[in-house]
């Protein structure tokens, strides 16, 4: 059973949500707390899984909650719900919060979030790995990527300019949809076209996140370069592999935008366990599943993320058989060859889809050749 | 040479003498007169040139000053103007000697602060008249200054304007402060509010089917006989309470109530993002959702008089925008179409209706935003944008809402706003809005 740690000043608040989630009595163990010392106390004296806080609280507010509780229990996922009332605390959030859930949160949000999250942790199980994943604020971003973004928003550069170099780098891109997937900027409900991500956070938002929070920060110096410059190139080619057959399949835009979103972060489980200290030991794609789930990703792009490589098994035509085949078109991070598209992987109407696709991409590699 | 001949050419030559010293003195006079008359001519030259000089003077001062000044006999017959008057009437000296001054001056019944002049073509201005009277060759003059007043009004008018638009501004950044606050306020109890209700809507559901089995356990041990005053006084409590009443009420008041408690967080929200301060810069902005946070703020001033209809296009592209000021406009154009409704006799009984459509057209987006109402007056039509113009009573509107409505979309995003009207039947707003900011390609380019 997972435990879950509600912390608000308000008892009537935490009374209210005990009640409210008393269905949820024979998956969760629940435990409340009135302010951050009385949460650190019941971390301490028994493990949590999830930790949901809020915000606004007289002596130790969210933000220092949730930092003191990655610095002490890296493993512990860290969830804000508040009213947003002003935006300077909110980005203090942005660093030790995963997600954040705007009050009032209607009850299935937050059953939803929570078990997701749960889930996510279970499937990856404990240890090392999750618990460097879950302690992990974000990842870094390519230098000159970081940089550009930086120049971009400090000169108000046109919003479709920054997107451009948002869609450019992984880390980039993945930062700014967690901004917009959870509430950290009003009730969005994840908007996975970057130019529509960029332009509902607003350069300056951006620029306040650069100045205030690390979610874009850039490659240590030590950092791998050229294995994250390789993995930029690829997830831009698979992004626009997946948009093309897309489009060729007609699928419907949110389809489409689902698949090029989990085409983009396809590789932030590879990244991020590149950065552990000793070296990458661990399950890429089960990473990258984990962390789209506790930074906030919507579940249709989690689910193609952890059901476009499983082969075997026939799908309608969804973001998962299009990232299956855009992942199966395009060379992988290491520049190893694609991994291969198996066509009983697809149900019927997309099968074609693709035949006729491959031999269009074909007669214009040939051309291009 | 005798005596007598000597005696007389002395008494010659002394004659002689005394005449050269008569003459001598009679030529000195002369000169002397001369020169006196010299001096005096010259001097008066002097007097007649400075003259002549402070005559041309006074008429360059009474022509380069940019009042207009008249004289008129006291019968108000014009004698004279100057340059200034020729400019401001439009009138040639000639064209207006001899004339009524009533007819430049057609109000000119007694002293008036701000009189009305009329020009040549017949166009009107506001104007200072001064008027004052003296005596010239024993005959009474009548001076008459006027001083255009057009450029001074529109001086004042537009820094009251400015003044209405910053007190509006600081008045709404007042608000989004205070907006804000509240949300955060509100949104706790919202929160404890909802789960609890959402608590009792389960439960009741939960227990409904328990208290079921126990009531017809109790009929059947009534029935068996068993357990005799006691389950009579159980299925009596049961009858006294209407239990039947309230299983079926108690789910249905929990969910409305939650409705309730989500209908309040959402006007909430919309108050907030409707006030918030936001940004100095144009920032793209999802209208449709302004446009709905507009409707939400300002429900109580049109629910009792019209019905609304939306009718917004989902896939509206995002447009470079001041929101907070575009949240303004709307929201005066609805509250305009609301009086527009209720003075057309719009009530709860008989609803008008209000029509709010999104779309694009090409690289615009459009927005109308129709009422059923009275339509605009016509002689009203071509001043409805300008500053302080109201038809609406004393204390009902300022005559600033659609002239800053104006400034709003045309000055600050390049767009349109314009209207179609018929008596009787209502109108329609049309905003325009361009897509790509306008500033920013001037940027570019």
């Amino acid at each position: 059973m997972i435990r879950v740690l509600f912390v608000d000043d308000e008892p009537m608040l935490l009374q209210g949500l005990r009640r409210m989630l008393r269905s949820k009595r024979g998956d969760w163990d629940m435990a409340f707390a009135e302010s951050g010392e009385d949460a650190l106390a019941a971390i301490a004296a028994s493990p949590v899984d999830i930790v949901v806080s809020d915000f606004r609280m007289p002596r130790m507010d969210g933000g220092e909650l949730l930092g003191e509780v990655r610095r002490r229990h890296p493993d512990i996922a860290r969830l804000v719900m508040s009213g947003f009332a002003e935006d300077e605390g909110i980005l203090r959030t942005i660093d030790p919060a995963h997600q954040f859930l705007s009050k009032p949160c209607p009850a299935e949000r937050l059953i939803d979030v929570v078990s997701r999250v749960a889930a996510a942790r279970d499937a990856l199980g404990p240890g090392e790995v999750r618990r460097f994943m879950t302690g992990l604020s974000s990842l870094p971003a390519a230098r000159a990527a970081h940089e550009s973004l930086a120049a971009q928003c400090a000169a108000m550069a046109p919003v479709s300019t920054v997107a451009e170099t948002l869609a450019g780098d992984v880390a980039l891109a993945a930062g700014a949809w967690r901004l917009t997937n959870s509430g950290f900027f009003g009730p969005s409900a994840g908007i996975p076209d970057i130019v529509r991500a960029a332009e509902a956070l607003g350069l300056e938002t951006l620029d306040a996140v650069l100045a205030e929070s690390t979610i874009f920060h850039p490659l240590a110096g030590d950092g791998d370069a050229a294995h994250w410059d390789a993995a930029n190139r690829a997830a831009v080619a698979r992004t626009a592999v997946t948009r093309q057959f897309a489009r060729h399949a007609g699928l419907a835009p949110q389809v489409a935008d689902d698949a090029a979103c989990a085409a983009m972060i396809l590789d932030i489980g590879a990244l991020a366990l590149a950065l552990m200290p000793n070296g990458p030991d661990g399950n890429a794609a089960a990473v990258t599943v984990y962390l789209a789930t506790l930074w906030g990703f919507r579940a249709p792009i989690v689910n193609a993320l952890s059901r476009f490589a499983d082969t075997g098994s026939e799908t309608g035509p969804d973001a998962a058989a299009v990232l299956h085949v855009a992942a199966g078109l395009t060379p992988n991070v290491d520049g190893s060859a694609a991994a291969g598209i198996d066509p009983s992987r697809l149900a019927a109407g997309l099968a074609d889809a693709f035949e006729t696709f491959r031999r269009a991409t074909d007669a214009q590699i040939r051309m291009a050749g | 040479m005798t005596a007598t001949a000597t005696e007389d050419l002395a008494a010659l030559e002394r004659r002689l003498a005394r005449e050269r010293a008569a003459r001598k003195e009679a030529e000195r006079l002369l000169e002397e007169k001369a020169r006196e008359l010299f001096e005096v001519n010259e001097k008066l030259r002097a007097q007649s040139d400075e003259l002549t000089d402070t005559a041309k003077l006074r008429r360059d001062i009474m022509n380069s000053v940019g009042h207009a000044i008249l004289t008129a006999n006291d019968d108000g017959t014009l004698r004279f103007m100057n340059q200034g008057a020729q400019a401001m009437f439009g009138y040639q000296e000639e064209e207006v000697l001899g004339r009524d001054m009533t007819f430049l001056l057609p109000e000119l019944g007694g002293l008036k602060d701000n009189a009305t002049a009329r020009r040549k073509d017949g166009t009107t201005f506001p104007a200072d008249v001064a008027i004052s009277d003296t005596m010239s060759d024993s005959v009474p003059v009548i001076i008459i200054i006027v001083r255009d007043l057009t450029s001074l009004i529109r001086r004042e008018t537009e820094r009251t304007e400015l003044l209405v638009q910053l007190n509006q501004a600081q008045k709404f950044e007042a608000i989004g402060t205070l907006a804000g606050g509240i949300a955060h306020e509100i949104n706790t109890p919202i929160q404890y509010i909802g789960d609890n209700l959402r608590f009792l809507g389960e439960s009741c559901e939960e227990i409904a089917p328990v208290v079921d089995k126990l009531r017809r356990i109790a009929q059947r041990a009534k029935d068996a006989g068993g357990l005799g005053d006691e389950v009579d006084e159980v299925l009596r409590a049961v009858d006294e309470a209407d239990l039947d009443y309230l299983l079926e009420e108690l789910p249905t008041a929990a969910q409305q109530s939650l409705e309730g408690a989500e209908q309040v967080a959402r006007i909430v929200t919309a108050m907030k993002e409707f006030s918030h301060p936001g940004t100095k810069q144009k920032t793209p902005t999802d209208l449709n959702r302004s446009i709905e946070n507009a409707l939400t703020v300002s429900r109580n001033e049109w629910k009792y008089v019209a019905d609304l209809t939306l009718a917004l296009d989902p896939d509206l592209p995002s447009v470079p925008c001041l929101p907070a000021e575009f949240n303004q406009v709307i929201l005066n154009v609805v509250v305009n179409a609301s009086h527009a409704i209720a003075s057309a006799g719009g009530s709860e009984d008989s609803k008008g209706t209000i029509t709010v459509g999104s779309a694009r057209t090409g690289d615009w987006v459009e927005i109308q935003i129709s009422d059923s109402g009275t339509g605009i007056p016509e002689d009203a039509r071509d001043k409805i944008f300008d500053p302080f113009f109201t038809t609406k009573g004393v204390g009902k509107g300022t005559g600033q809402g659609l002239s800053i409505a104006h400034d709003t979309i045309v000055n600050k995003h390049g767009g349109e706003l314009t209207f179609e009207t018929e008596t009787g039947r209502g109108t329609t707003f049309v905003i325009r809005l361009p897509i790509h900011d306008p500033d920013r390609q001037e940027q570019a380019a």
